[in-house]
């Protein structure tokens, strides 16, 4: 919703990482040499627990600092080094992401939660006190569509358990209309029935024109929504290819599928 | 090269209960993550318990430095169980804590003036001798306060480093539960160090308090600086700290001996300002967004 | 009638001198809570920020005969723009960085009045400073009806800050930073504008006192004044904005006026015991409080009932 966020005419932004490392002490967690991420519209991210997803992802949003290497944020017209900006201006330009670990505003209802994604800068100066009915008005009805197609016990008041917490987080996200989504384990700690759900929302966003880049667990997931997986064990993206590629790819069942991983 | 002398000389025996002090709150802080305003009044008090034993059993200074720390120690150990515990228990925010510290600061600061007055309360010492080196003047008793510090820092840093307990502290600090597990007293080993670190307080609030005399803002008028130090030092853990200590008691008096001592005081403290402010984000990486 | 009228108002220069210190604490209250309560920055220097508009305030008077708006607009810019340098210190500092410092910033304005005192009479004291205006014998009163308009204001643009996306913002960056980071929210630009905003209120009120006391002494400024506000808020309920009317009614109110006005108090016991036991008596409230009703009398933020009504709109 924010400064930047008109998508060029001219194809997919893309993330373009080039020498990215990160080590906390002595262990290497992420060190990729050159990688593309967004060229399709959904692209999965697996491989073993420690492969260096979540850091990935991390270090794009750069809530944790790379020790090495330039993350650009490249659509098709202009070029952004997103490894130079501060975490709400990345957010800002359109690249944003879920949380794996349980994130919400502990004051906040879920009302409030949302109507925080959707304002703008210009309604959160300090003197706008009487900017409420303007945010509401203006995007009441897309925030009614999301609590419309996701159950919620009690909407106007805060999200009780770790599920509706995990659906906020990802609807905040949304709200955003971000060029280009990661989404960390979007449905660990859902129903089935739920995660159905937001796997159809995700492929509205996609029809959109939203691209998705998705680390899960829950591998039907990932064989059934991704264009392109990328395989990353010990810090890199070893493989890439397409779901039926990379499923039957022996370097992936040996040290993934085959470990009695999922 | 005579500056730095007296600055040197003049900053390690005017401010070496800093770095005892500063020491004391480190463990509490390092321990139980928590800046205990109130360590303050273990200094004060530290002050006052020294001259009380001092003035009426007419004890040696010496002895009543022991006393007064043993029951300092003991004072900080009762505001841990009665106070801290309880709001670790309840699982009270971080602000919070330092807020309860602080009203238990306030509290005690004004309570101690209903039993102490608010009258300047001074020790009997016998009249010290003065000495010099490199032209800059100090008395036998700054002498012997700043080789006790010394030790007794020392002897704190040993015990830390290289006893059970302290191995059984750094166990504690970093993951408390598995410290339980591998049969660790949470309790007991919690209660030691609140006790070493009432003691340092107690300790450096005699010696400030032998320097001049017990009032009731003594500890409270030290705290600032005492917990710069210990931000500003304890990330490089209690060696830091006593270097912190050291260096801002040279570096205050470096500039006392330059410009007034108000304004001495005031460009510290900027000083310190700047440096908390250069190295804010060192502890962010822990937000797991 | 009179008798009556003796009995209740029986001293009018104390009971205005205590409804000032009231209405001083609350409106101080009322800008704390929005830097702790609702951004969650604990600033242990509102003396500080205070007193730099107090004697912004009174230097201009004094020295160099500025008019009263004037000299007022310039000591909420003395609090403003400490505030914007202590917000711009803090803003990637945890809690206690945010004690040390904002300490450490109410200590340096301490310091440099005791210490320049060519320009603030250091503690011999500066003054006089007059009201600006005379009304005759009740200007005091006036002057109480300036700082009721002022503190109603304030309280005012609080609860509309509650209601208002600019609340939203303040509560989600004091709740969880990096999480309203990752929302397109400037977390630091959002600290570093709360201090500058409510820190130039406090200058302000610091302004206000000058013509209060006449005579402005450093002694004025110690953190006896951060702990009352400080035990005021708490106690009233910090998350609220009427939180420190509360509170401030129920402890300054209580020690200031009631007990000070009305309870035949031996001169010396007034003079010496009172304030002592009053200290005491706010720090055993903040510990108490804290630990055992820790969001204080009136309790959680409301945001339920608000967005309801929103929902509404």
């Amino acid at each position: 919703m924010s400064e930047g966020n008109g998508r060029t005419p001219g194809g997919r932004a893309v993330i373009r990482i080039s020498g990215l490392t990160k080590s906390f002490g002595e262990q290497t967690v992420v060190n990729i040499d050159e990688l593309v991420l967004g060229s399709k519209r959904v692209e999965g991210l697996i491989g073993p627990n420690g492969a260096g997803k979540t850091t990935l992802m991390r270090l794009i949003m750069r809530s944790t600092k790379a020790d090495t290497g330039t993350v650009t944020l490249d659509d098709g017209s202009t070029e952004v080094v997103l490894s130079k900006l501060a975490p709400h201006r990345i957010a800002s330009l359109g690249v944003v992401k879920t949380n794996q670990v349980t994130q919400d505003f502990a004051g906040l209802t879920i009302w409030d939660s949302l109507l925080l994604a959707v304002a703008q800068r210009r309604d959160e100066r300090p003197h706008r006190i009487y900017r409420e009915r303007h945010v509401v008005e203006t995007y009441g009805e897309e925030i009614q569509g999301y609590l419309d197609t996701f159950e919620f016990s009690e909407p106007g008041g805060f999200a009780h358990s770790a599920g509706e917490k995990k659906l906020l987080d990802l609807i905040r996200c949304l709200l955003l209309n971000p060029k280009i989504l990661l989404l960390d384990e979007p449905t660990a700690g859902l129903s089935e029935e739920v995660t159905a759900q937001v796997i159809e929302m995700l492929r509205t966003k996609v029809a959109e024109g939203m691209s998705v880049i998705i680390v899960e667990h829950d591998l039907d997931v990932i064989w059934g929504f991704s264009d392109i997986v990328h395989f990353m064990a010990e810090g890199d993206v070893i493989l890439e290819g397409d779901p039926a590629y990379i499923r039957a790819h022996s370097t992936v069942v040996e040290k993934y599928l085959g470990s009695g991983h999922v | 090269m005579d500056f730095i002398a007296k600055a040197v000389i003049i900053g390690l025996t005017e401010q070496a209960p800093l770095v005892l002090a500063a020491m004391g709150m480190a463990l509490i802080y390092n321990l139980s993550k928590v800046i205990n305003v109130a360590f303050a009044e273990t200094i004060t008090l530290g002050a006052y318990f020294a001259q009380w034993v001092n003035v009426s059993f007419g004890a040696s200074f010496y002895l009543s430095l022991a006393v007064s720390g043993i029951l300092a120690g003991v004072l900080s150990c009762v505001t841990y169980l009665v106070v801290f515990r309880t709001a670790d228990r309840r699982g009270v925010g971080v602000v919070e804590v330092i807020i309860i510290s602080l009203g238990l600061s306030v509290l005690l600061r004004y309570s101690l003036q209903f039993v102490f007055g608010t009258e300047a309360r001074f020790f009997e010492t016998p009249p010290p001798t003065f000495m010099k080196l490199f032209d800059v003047g100090f008395t036998s008793f700054q002498l012997t306060a700043f080789i006790l510090v010394v030790v007794l820092a020392l002897l704190i840093y040993l015990f830390v480093q290289k006893t059970v307990w302290g191995r059984r502290v750094r166990a504690l600090a970093s993951d408390a539960d598995l410290a339980k597990v591998s049969g660790i007293n949470p309790l007991l080993t919690t209660l030691v160090m609140w006790f070493i670190a009432g003691a340092a307080g107690g300790l450096a609030g005699a010696f400030w308090g032998v320097a001049s005399s017990a009032k009731p803002g003594l500890g409270w008028d030290r705290f600032l600086l005492t917990l710069l130090v210990v931000l500003v030092g304890g990330t490089r853990g209690l060696r830091g700290v006593i270097l912190a200590g050291m260096g801002t008691g040279v570096l205050l008096s470096a500039l006392k001996l330059e410009i007034a001592p108000l304004r001495a005081e005031i460009v510290l403290l900027v000083a310190f300002i700047l440096v908390l402010k250069l190295r804010g984000n060192r502890f962010r990486e822990l937000a797991k967004v | 009638m009179s008798a009556v009228w003796e009995y209740l108002f029986g001293s009018p220069a104390f009971l205005i001198f205590g409804t000032y210190t009231l209405m001083m604490i609350v409106g101080l209250g009322i800008l704390l809570h929005l830097q702790l309560g609702v951004t969650g920055i604990g600033n242990f220097g509102v003396a500080g920020f205070w007193g730099a508009g107090l004697y912004t305030f009174g230097i201009l008077q004094v020295h160099y005969d500025v008019g009263f708006w004037l000299a007022l607009l310039a000591a909420a810019a003395a609090g403003g723009v400490l505030g914007l340098i202590t917000g711009w210190v803090i803003a990637d500092l945890d809690d206690d960085g945010v004690l040390a410092a904002t300490l450490a910033v109410a200590t340096i304005v301490f310091l440099a009045i005791e210490s320049e005192r060519d320009i603030t009479g250091g503690r011999v004291g500066l003054g006089t400073i007059d009201f600006p205006f005379d009304v005759g014998e009740r200007t005091d009163l006036a002057w109480l009806g300036i700082l009721f308009g002022v503190t109603g204001v304030l309280l005012w643009y609080a609860r509309r800050v509650h209601r208002s996306p600019y609340g939203r913002l303040l509560i989600a960056t004091g709740t969880n930073e990096p999480l309203a980071r990752s929302l397109t929210k400037p977390a630091k630009r959002t600290k570093v504008g709360v201090m500058a905003l409510t820190s130039a209120g406090m200058g302000a009120l610091g302004g206000l006192y000058g013509p209060i006391v006449h005579f402005l002494f450093p002694t004025q400024l110690t953190v006896a004044i951060t702990v009352s506000v400080i035990t005021a808020l708490v106690l009233g309920g910090q998350q609220r904005p009427l939180g420190a009317f509360v509170g401030a009614v129920l402890t300054v109110g209580l020690f200031d006026i009631v007990i000070k006005l009305y309870v035949p108090l031996p001169r010396d016991v007034l003079e010496h015991t009172f304030p002592v036991t009053k200290q005491v008596v706010f720090g055993a409230l903040l510990i108490f409080v804290l630990l055992f009703r820790p969001l204080g009398f009136l309790g959680r933020m409301r945001r339920e009932t608000h967005v309801e009504g929103l929902t509404r709109v």
